[in-house]
């Protein structure tokens, strides 16, 4: 099941300049990966994060893997045929990062790989989430997120 | 682990300090037994608590909980008693 960014869209609430997804391919019951277009002249904290030393924040890689995992806890809802979530009152927040490790710098113009492995946790409404953050097929970080997904119908 | 011994567990370790109540302004006389944990009778603490709580019983007992519904969630982490008692359920211990 693929989504390209009007897909992603209609999914997350995120949205520009703070969706960070290009597209998605859910790949099973608790497996998703996506991908992130960089280019330097869409993303205005470049300027900043450093000047003349564009760098992609690392807390923006904890968010695009939150919400490429994000998706995949909408999957009950793909699996019933259901593409969007817009009218629908639904609710995505990050709520822990575990042993978020950053390898190797990322500049832009590139493209960034995301894969995640999102489970339900006990608790209603809580996934955990263990992702991979790669660029050309080496692995820039990994780490684990806890999410926070609900949607009422 | 007997019953009292689980009990105190989970008031002391489980709740007070894994939960950092003493940096929310209560003391541990506060956690009893039947003391209710979460909405505005109680503690209010909140979900994200409640799931610390179920990390906290996974991580020390080696065991998984499964997911749970939001009712049966709200049932087994009412108190440190009924807590206490869902961990025997889990072992399938009798409460002695």
């Amino acid at each position: 099941m693929k989504f390209n960014q009007k897909g992603v869209e209609k999914l997350l609430k995120h949205k520009q300049p703070f969706l960070f997804v290009t597209e998605v391919e859910v790949l099973s019951e608790t497996e998703i990966k996506g991908t992130l277009d960089l280019k330097k002249t869409e993303h205005p904290f470049f300027d900043g994060h450093f000047p003349g030393d564009p760098v992609m924040p690392g807390v923006l890689l904890i968010e695009a893997l939150s919400q490429v995992a994000g998706i995949q806890t909408f999957k009950p809802f793909l699996d019933r045929g259901i593409y969007t979530l817009e009218g629908l009152s639904s609710y995505l927040y990050l709520v822990r990062v575990k042993d978020f490790v950053i390898k190797d710098k990322i500049v832009p113009d590139c493209q960034i790989d995301f894969e995640a492995e999102v489970k339900p946790l006990p608790i209603p409404y809580f996934f955990e989430a263990k992702g991979k953050v790669m660029v050309d097929g080496k692995c820039k970080a990994t780490g684990n997120l806890v999410l926070y997904s609900r949607v009422e119908e | 682990m007997k019953y009292d011994e689980l009990l105190n567990w989970v008031r002391e370790d489980l709740i007070f300090r894994r939960l950092k109540l003493e940096d929310m302004g209560f003391s541990l006389d506060e956690v009893q037994g039947d003391t209710i944990l979460f909405g505005e009778a109680g503690l209010s603490l909140d979900s994200i608590d409640g799931l610390e709580v179920a990390v906290g019983i996974e991580q020390y007992f080696g065991i998984k909980i499964g997911k749970l519904t939001a009712d049966i969630a709200n049932e087994k982490f009412k108190s440190p008693q009924t807590i206490a008692r869902f961990i025997l359920d889990l072992q399938n211990i009798p409460a002695v």
